[in-house]
């Protein structure tokens, strides 16, 4: 108890799990698309499928197969992604995640560095889904949902 | 070519090299932490804390959370127990759908005391995305927004709602679940059945601990998630096995050979004693606006109740980092103390307060009107400041073992807190 205090002050030190910082906010709108594997033989995603599978509440894809999101770590895109998907900021995101992760529902999606990170895993795996400025999408990947700019 | 991707988090989810006696058992059971990686089952942690101070000035009275805590927060001191917490999680999975999480948990328990606990110990096995079973010691889903009742960053307001939240002494039950998922439109359908045995310990106010663990509870829950909209109805049944908390008094009542004191006794002794729980909740999360309503109702024809009307109402508007809110709670108890029958007599007088302790003992009538703010002011972190106008007829939350039942029926509680969880 008496080391609480302490390490409270150290915790703003510690890497990012739960959520980008609360204070992270777009630099600059980007063009960003919902992307699958073609192999996962997905046409197209609903903005609310889209949310079942990256908020946990449902990680399937309308084909019965799993779907594993890919989040990327903080930068402007996550806080625009979450931001147009959900109308939440990410200190809301972060609290969300704390309460399916504590009460052990669900994880979090798996996070990457860099979109293109993002598109190399979806276009090696038929189950990943991810979301990518438009810029960065390959010939290997499908556009299933556009969610524009801002 | 990389592997299939595990159902795994973040790669950032590193260890954190010393986090108090909790965090060293779990280093020491698993070995530390692994980056999840594309094709290896993953180990990660995670831990959540509150360091919370709460203020009150009414003599005679001390605010508590839960009746699960053994002390509360009395008057004219300045309180780190009441809503202190600090927890730590490990979670292993695999790429075939099973996997396991171990949490501790530290904080004031029924005796008093800050000490670990082990509050999640389970297995999780996901066949597909729409099934989940899990069998250990699992977090009780019974409440909307109430199965993460120790994370405060998961939360808007500095506790969950005493009125309607108090009655769980804990928040985990030992058994299994099933869930299933469905969409229906654009909306998600969610089924849980659970059942096992809560390991319920209770702080009376006359300071002793009362074990009721000895309990089975077997409970539905249905969830409809609908874009900001989440609810959810539920239904629970505990049966309490034991009349052991009881037989001293129920001896000594029968003792007496009067009838009603008999009858009474008879009661207190019959097993099972069914309680049965329904609640209802709604919340809404926009951009802005956070909302939740919930109402419980607790109803058991055993003489110690509980009998509770209970709910809240909460309104949060969000502007940037900070979140002001409002909330009112209520608990009504609506049962009826049964008489003893004895003669107002010296020597009867312990079975009298006796009798009349154990039926009060679950009995709450109170409400409470709350305003405070949420600063979120850093990654994973937020500070929050409460404070809460409580109006009580009867409260089994609201008491001081050491000092005399006051002449007060309000008090005023000021708290701070500081969360973080990651």
């Amino acid at each position: 108890m008496r080391r609480l205090p302490v390490m409270l002050l150290l915790l703003p030190a510690l890497p990012n799990a739960l959520g980008t910082p609360a204070r992270a906010r777009p630099a600059a709108e980007q063009d960003l698309v919902v992307i699958v594997n073609p192999a996962a033989h997905v046409a197209h995603l609903t903005r609310s499928q889209v949310i079942d599978i990256f908020m946990g509440r449902l990680r399937q894809l309308p084909t019965g197969a799993p779907a594993l999101p890919i989040d990327l770590s903080g930068g402007a895109a996550r806080a625009q992604f979450y931001g147009q998907l959900v109308h939440w900021s990410l200190a809301q995101v972060g609290s969300y995640w704390a309460r399916l992760v504590f009460s052990g529902q669900a994880s979090p999606p798996f996070r990457v560095q860099s979109a293109h990170a993002a598109v190399q895993l979806v276009a090696d795996n038929p189950n990943a889904i991810a979301y990518v400025p438009r810029t960065a999408i390959s010939p290997r990947v499908r556009i299933v949902l556009d969610l524009g700019p801002r | 070519m990389p592997g299939p991707l595990p159902l795994s988090p973040s790669p950032h989810r590193r260890g954190v090299p010393r986090f108090g006696v909790l965090c060293a058992l779990l280093l020491a059971a698993g070995g530390g932490a692994h980056a999840g990686t594309l094709d290896t089952p993953a180990l990660h942690w995670n831990a959540f804390g509150t360091l919370g101070a709460v203020y009150q000035n009414s003599r005679g009275l001390a605010f508590r959370r839960d009746l699960g805590q053994g002390r509360g927060a009395r008057a004219g001191e300045v309180d780190f127990g009441t809503d202190s917490v600090l927890g730590a999680q490990l979670t292993g999975s695999t790429d075939f759908g099973l996997s396991a999480e171990v949490q501790g948990v530290a904080r004031r328990d029924a005796t008093g005391r800050w000490r670990p606990r082990l509050s999640r110990a389970f297995l999780r096995y996901e066949p597909s995305p729409a099934w989940m079973l899990r069998a250990g010691r699992i977090g009780l889903s019974i409440y909307l927004l109430g199965d993460a009742l120790d994370v405060g960053y998961a939360y808007l307001t500095v506790r969950p709602p005493p009125e309607v939240y108090g009655i769980l002494a804990n928040a985990y039950f030992d058994g299994a679940d099933v869930t299933y998922s469905r969409a229906l439109g654009a909306a998600l359908i969610r089924l849980r059945a659970f059942s096992g045995q809560i390991p319920f310990r209770f702080a009376t106010a006359a300071g002793s601990v009362i074990d009721f663990s000895n309990n089975h509870m077997f409970g539905l829950s249905a969830d409809y998630l609908n874009g900001d909209w989440e609810t959810r109805l539920a239904v629970v049944r505990l049966s309490q096995r034991s009349a052991a908390p009881f037989t001293g008094l129920a001896a000594g009542l029968e003792a007496t050979a009067v009838p009603q004191a008999a009858l009474l006794a008879g009661s207190l002794l019959r097993t099972p004693q069914n309680t049965y729980a329904v609640e209802a909740g709604t919340n809404y999360t926009g951009s802005h606006l956070r909302a939740t309503a919930v109402l419980v109702r607790l109803d058991s024809p055993n003489p110690v109740g509980p009998n509770e009307n209970t709910g809240y109402v909460l309104l949060g508007w969000q502007v940037k980092d900070v979140t002001p809110f409002a909330v009112f709670s209520v608990a009504q108890n609506f049962g009826q103390a049964r008489p003893t029958g004895l003669p107002p007599l010296s020597v009867f007088a312990p079975l009298i307060a006796g009798a009349a302790q154990a039926q009060t003992f679950f009995q709450t009538t109170q409400r409470d009107l709350a305003f405070g703010a949420r600063y979120d002011f850093a990654p994973h972190m937020d500070f929050k400041v409460q404070l809460d106008r409580v109006w009580l007829a009867h409260s089994a939350l609201i008491f001081d073992a050491n000092v005399p039942p006051p002449n007060r029926d309000s008090m005023t509680v000021a708290s701070l807190a500081v969360d973080f969880a990651f």
